[in-house]
């Protein structure tokens, strides 16, 4: 029965080396190795390749074995590391294990190496295995969070349109003839309002748990990028008429295969935060150019910015939900992470640029891929 | 009944406009007087300037949240004797006892029909009298 066994040997002798190669081949090893005499020399060793053990020289030249058990935790990883010394006091053997090596053995007793090898091994399991379940753990619990904050953040969101629907329709039953024509009609357009905001938060939800479930689909066709925008634009100045929202867009007319619908989504989300998190009467810039194999498209705001050590977080959806409640504008939080899932699942990249007090630049870059021969775009429109 | 000739004046603290419109209407046409505030800390200014009967207070707000208007208010003798009603969409039973220990006279869940509004508030005005 052969065993196969990577070891990483720290030794200057060649000799010692084919010592404790004979000495695994007689434990029914097979083993592959490659003899390291340098901290450099480790490293690469370490980086290049998997191992399954490494014994050590407790003194080198120009190397000992202490360095190499620091270098080995360095790397993160977790191997079973038994140190072959000629001779040895009590002292280093105790500062040995002490430093983290799994068993000292003398070289005069090199018989003891693969009991010691076999023991390590299946300690090394033992360990991953649990900290493999330690993960899971973790990862269980944070799901559990994340869950139970969802709900209570949806639940809180929906009660908020669901407090506009409810009070004004029972109003204008209670005291109909009491209220103004005027003012009826304005209840009546608040109660729409609120329905749309339900509507779209559930089309949030929707959208988050197909994605989670791998089930988002793209419906990718030529789409024209430049009346997409004109549009969308369009619209949210209609939706937000205290911000002055600016559309830069190039001559020519772009283009680019994609689920239009779902470019629209994020285009829109990130208007949305814009107006929402910048004053009113300051302006949105929204710009869209081709730059080398990509469409970029940018949204600019003069907001008061995201401070530094949020700026990578932001599309993080933990994130926003955690700190969803302590903020004031409305909405579930999940809407740039959606952002980030959807511009990914069309392979492209959504980053943010933002400067406190200054504002916030958030740019997507969606990959100009090859068209195929079906789909040949007229370049003028 | 509240009689129409002392109207109780009611300070209403909320940020989301529709639910603010929707608290103040309904009072007015059962016969208070009504202030509004967007946040925390015009909430708390206007009721320092006195006068006020009771406060209808949202706890999710910006500048200074609900909880703080809350436990100011309860913690300032001028303002403690104000009945605070908390008009929350947080529905934990939780932080309904938290707001209750906290000093709260009634602990409101949205949404709320105008009707169950209406009914609140009178209950607890009879309460503070008899204090």
């Amino acid at each position: 029965m052969e065993k196969p066994l990577k070891v990483l040997i720290v030794e200057d002798s060649e000799d010692d080396t084919l010592l404790v190669i004979r000495e695994l081949k007689l434990g029914d090893y097979t083993p592959t190795f490659q003899r390291v005499d340098t901290a450099a020399a480790m490293q690469t060793a370490l980086r290049n390749q998997e191992w399954d053990v490494i014994v050590a020289d407790y003194n080198l030249p120009s190397f000992s074995a202490l360095e190499a058990l620091r270098l080995l935790k360095d790397s993160g990883l977790d191997l079973p590391f038994i140190i072959v010394s000629g001779s040895i006091t009590d002292e280093t053997a105790v500062a040995a294990m002490k430093a983290g090596a799994h068993d000292y053995i003398m070289k005069d007793n090199l018989k003891r190496l693969v009991s010691a090898i076999e023991r390590e091994l299946h300690e090394a399991e033992v360990r991953r295995e649990r900290k493999h379940l330690q993960r899971r753990v973790v990862e269980y619990e944070e799901l559990n969070t994340l869950k139970s904050t969802l709900l209570s953040t949806v639940s809180h969101e929906l009660r908020t349109p669901l407090t506009t629907i409810k009070g004004y329709s029972t109003m204008l039953l209670d005291y109909d003839r009491r209220l103004k024509r005027n003012e009826k009609q304005e209840y009546l357009s608040a109660i729409d309002r609120a329905t749309d905001r339900m509507t779209e938060l559930v089309d949030h939800l929707l959208d988050m748990s197909r994605l989670e479930a791998g089930l988002l689909k793209l419906d990718k066709t030529p789409t024209n990028i430049t009346a997409l925008l004109q549009t969308t634009i369009a619209e949210a100045r209609l939706r937000t008429p205290g911000h002055k929202i600016v559309l830069n867009l190039p001559k020519a007319v772009l283009k680019l295969n994609s689920d239009g619908r779902r470019i629209r989504q994020v285009v829109d989300n990130l208007i949305n935060n814009a107006t929402k998190y910048s004053k009113v009467g300051s302006i949105v810039t929204v710009e869209a150019k081709s730059q080398d194999s990509e469409l970029v498209i940018s949204v600019a705001d003069q907001g008061k910015g995201i401070p530094r050590e949020n700026v990578e977080k932001i599309f993080d959806r933990m994130f926003n939900l955690e700190h969803r409640l302590a903020q004031d504008p409305g909405g579930l939080g999940l809407g740039l992470a959606l952002c980030k899932a959807l511009v990914e699942a069309h392979g492209g990249r959504i980053w943010v640029e933002s400067e406190l007090g200054k504002g916030s630049v958030f740019h997507l870059a969606l990959p100009r891929e090859a068209m195929t021969e079906g789909e040949a775009y007229v370049e003028k429109e | 009944m509240l009689k129409r000739s002392s109207k109780t004046t009611v300070l209403i603290i909320e940020d989301e406009d529709d639910i603010r419109t929707f608290a103040s209407r309904v009072l007015e046409l059962e016969g208070y007087r009504v202030l509004q505030a967007v946040d925390g800390d015009e909430g708390l200014r206007l009721a320092r300037q006195g006068g006020i009967g009771l406060v209808l207070l949202d706890l999710r707000l910006p500048k200074r949240d609900g909880w703080a208007v809350l436990r100011q208010m309860k913690g300032d003798p001028e303002l403690s004797s104000i009945p605070v009603v908390v008009f929350t969409a947080s529905a934990g039973a939780l932080q309904r006892s938290w707001a209750l220990a906290a000093g709260a006279a009634d602990y409101l869940v949205k949404p709320l029909s105008a009707a169950s509004l209406k009914k609140s508030i009178p209950h607890i005005l009879r309460q503070k009298r008899r204090h």
